[in-house]
């Protein structure tokens, strides 16, 4: 079956009427991911756009179909690893999953989530990556890229600024966490989203498994709302986020480009970038190149 | 010559006003209400040599707030009631470390997540007892934007003064609120700088206090032995378990707002003089409590306001006598009823206290007031 035939065949766990940005790649993240987790799940949506926009419902009728709750921003994995325990205790399998932003994931959540990690809680957990506080207007995070422009890392009017250091590589963190399966994902290639989501469902049974799926904003970034699956593409042929999964330990890339494009194709797509000059887009090249060099010789182990 | 007159939010003024105060670092984390103190101070303080740093969640900005502070530099961090919650414990590390700081809640709905943009004044006892332990502290409640101005400039004046953490209750109102404002004249306000010691860097014992209780404070990397410990300490800084030790440093540290109350403590009174019934409210609540009197006195009733400016410590002895007088006072808050435990207490039943809460994220009207004193009359 294709990738259409097979997504079109499941139900849709969340109700129409989000109020997401017109054209979130997010939104399509979450419903693509939901669709393969399918019913049998119990989602943790914490602070963050998602819960914004209403999947955690706001009624009886609308959000998510399925057991879904709010924790706080600092508790996803804490609360997921006490519900996914007692259902561990009573022999039933369920699939107890976090769908949480970068804020919530890498900054304020990353102490509880790194502890589900080293305890091997059987949870999966999925991060969209925006680069930032996108509930509260657009606020730095340690998941923002190098240069760009947010709320609290401002550009001067020379045109200088923006945020000072490059974004943590938080995939590769999880990955060193030994646990069951790491995966980053893109909302412009779903087939290898729904594969690794699939996958994560079965490797839950021996540890957290943890996807990591980029979504460039458009209302933060400043990206035009037609090009949200171009700009996500373009992330990828770029290698500024590299599609790659590491199962029981073993670093396997997803999408390798013989001639990956320049990252300033990606960059100059993107508002907060705008101020850039060819010495920081020459610079981020370079921390690019960096990275993927040190992913191929950990995929050659 | 006229101040020039600028439009401004409560944060903004917030921001302004501790740029004057001599702030020169704030950390903080993005939060609804408060986040537009963050983004201001993160384009104004370069501007002036300081330093703004996002962290990675509330308790570090309350952390890096410390740190900084230690370093010499005046530091604040801004928050909202979830962002208050986790700053708690280090608060209380601020508290016995003698650490000078301003913490600015714009209080939302609580509690937990709440009502993220609706405002709340459910951080009143909060502020006083968050952080365990008997530990004092100082929290001033302005009123309007130009207040959170002066205000704000108060609170790092306290500070300074008393070596302890001072919380600005803002609430959603007041922060979002924009409002005409002249801006005084810099140069003459008075703005407070911490002790320095007098002594020989052998002979500083950084936790002896002086006559007013306050011991002076160097800066980190000075080069005084200077340790600092969120354990029970002596003069020395390092950590005690004498039972004496322990009941000396509490108590100091209890006194040295005590004894200093009438220094700070601040409100401000309208019509009381002849008042039968007193509306007593802080924050965005006070302006329903001026209206409602308005509409009162135009009819013939006698009715005054109270509003304290300093909750903590609260005008206690003014209260007091109030209370002899009046009838009734009227407690307005946007809770359910903690600040009205403080008037009980303070009046000594000395007359009826009535309470007007309201915890649905709207503001208190006049009309809800003016139904109270018809209940009273």
């Amino acid at each position: 079956m294709n990738i259409i035939d097979k997504l079109n065949s499941k139900e849709d766990m969340i109700s129409p009427g989000i109020s997401a940005c017109i054209g979130c790649n997010v939104e399509l993240t979450l419903r693509t991911c939901m669709k393969v987790l399918g019913p049998n799940t119990i989602l943790a949506i914490p602070p963050g756009c998602m819960g914004g926009v209403g999947v955690v419902g706001w009624d009886m009728m609308s959000g998510a179909n399925c057991p879904v709750f709010f924790p706080l921003l600092d508790n996803p994995a804490s609360m997921l690893a006490g519900i996914k325990l007692y259902y561990e205790r009573i022999g039933r399998k369920v699939n107890v999953v976090a769908f949480a932003g970068d804020g919530a994931t890498v900054d304020a959540g990353f102490q509880c989530l790194s502890g589900a990690a080293e305890r091997g809680d059987k949870i999966i957990y999925i991060c969209y990556d925006n680069e930032g506080y996108m509930n509260t207007g657009y606020q730095r995070s340690s998941a923002t890229s190098k240069y760009s422009w947010t709320s609290t890392t401002p550009v001067s009017t020379e045109g200088r600024g923006g945020k000072k250091e490059h974004k943590k590589d938080f995939p590769m963190i999880m990955a060193m966490h030994d646990i069951a399966y790491m995966a980053t994902c893109s909302p412009a290639f779903i087939q290898d989203m729904v594969r690794k989501i699939e996958k994560a469902m079965e490797k839950q049974e021996k540890g957290l498994a943890y996807i990591h799926v980029f979504n460039p904003c458009l209302t933060g970034w400043g990206i035009k709302a037609e090009e949200s699956i171009e700009v996500s593409r373009l992330s990828v042929e770029t290698n500024f986020f590299p599609l790659y999964e590491v199962i029981d330990g073993q670093f396997k890339i997803n999408k390798e480009y013989k001639n990956p494009k320049p990252v300033k194709d990606y960059l100059t797509k993107i508002k907060k970038y705008s101020h850039l000059n060819e010495e920081e887009i020459e610079e981020i090249q370079e921390i690019v190149d960096e990275k993927w060099d040190r992913l191929k010789k950990l995929a050659s182990l | 010559m006229k101040n020039k007159e600028l439009l401004m939010q409560g944060n903004e003024a917030c921001v302004e006003g501790a740029l004057v105060a001599g702030m020169r670092f704030f950390a903080g984390y993005p939060i609804t209400p408060s986040t537009e103190i963050a983004e201001l101070s993160s384009e104004k303080l370069p501007l002036v040599g300081g330093k703004f740093i996002q962290m990675e969640d509330e308790i570090a900005s309350m952390a890096a707030t410390i740190g900084a502070s230690l370093t010499g530099l005046k530091s604040m961090t801004a928050t909202s009631g979830p962002g208050f919650s986790l700053k708690q414990e280090n608060i209380g590390y601020a508290a016995i470390a003698e650490v000078p700081c301003v913490i600015v809640d714009v209080q939302r709905g609580g509690p937990s997540t709440g009502l993220p943009t609706s405002p709340s004044q459910g951080d009143i006892m909060q502020s006083k007892w968050g952080t365990h332990g008997d530990h004092p502290i100082i929290v001033v409640a302005p009123a309007s934007v130009r207040e959170t101005f002066d205000l704000t400039i108060k609170a790092f004046n306290f500070s300074e003064t008393y070596r302890t953490p001072v919380i600005i209750l803002l609430d959603e109102v007041i922060g979002h609120m924009r409002e005409k404002i002249e801006l005084p004249d810099i140069s003459k306000i008075d703005i407070v700088n911490r002790k320095k010691p007098l002594v020989n860097k052998e002979d500083y014992l950084p936790f002896k206090a002086d006559e007013d209780l306050v011991p002076p404070m160097a800066d980190y990397g000075e080069g005084y032995r200077f340790h600092v410990t969120g354990l029970v300490h002596d003069e020395t800084g390092f950590p005690s378990n004498n039972p004496d030790v322990s009941d000396k440093l509490i108590r100091r540290l209890d006194a040295k707002i005590e004894k200093n109350k009438d220094k700070i403590v601040e409100w401000e009174e309208k019509n009381t003089n002849d008042a039968e019934i007193i509306i007593l409210s802080i924050g965005c609540v006070s302006r329903a409590s001026n209206a409602a009197m308005k509409i009162m006195r135009n009819k013939g009733i006698k009715v005054g306001t109270f509003r304290p400016i300093t909750v903590w410590p609260f005008p206690e002895k003014r209260l007091e006598e109030l209370s002899q007088k009046v009838k009734a006072i009227i407690v307005a808050e946007m809770n359910l009823g903690q600040m009205a435990l403080e008037v009980e207490r303070i009046s000594k039943c000395m007359t009826r206290i009535e309470k007007v809460n309201k915890v649905n994220g709207e503001i208190i009207t006049p009309d809800e007031i003016i139904a109270k004193i018809k209940e009273v009359l």
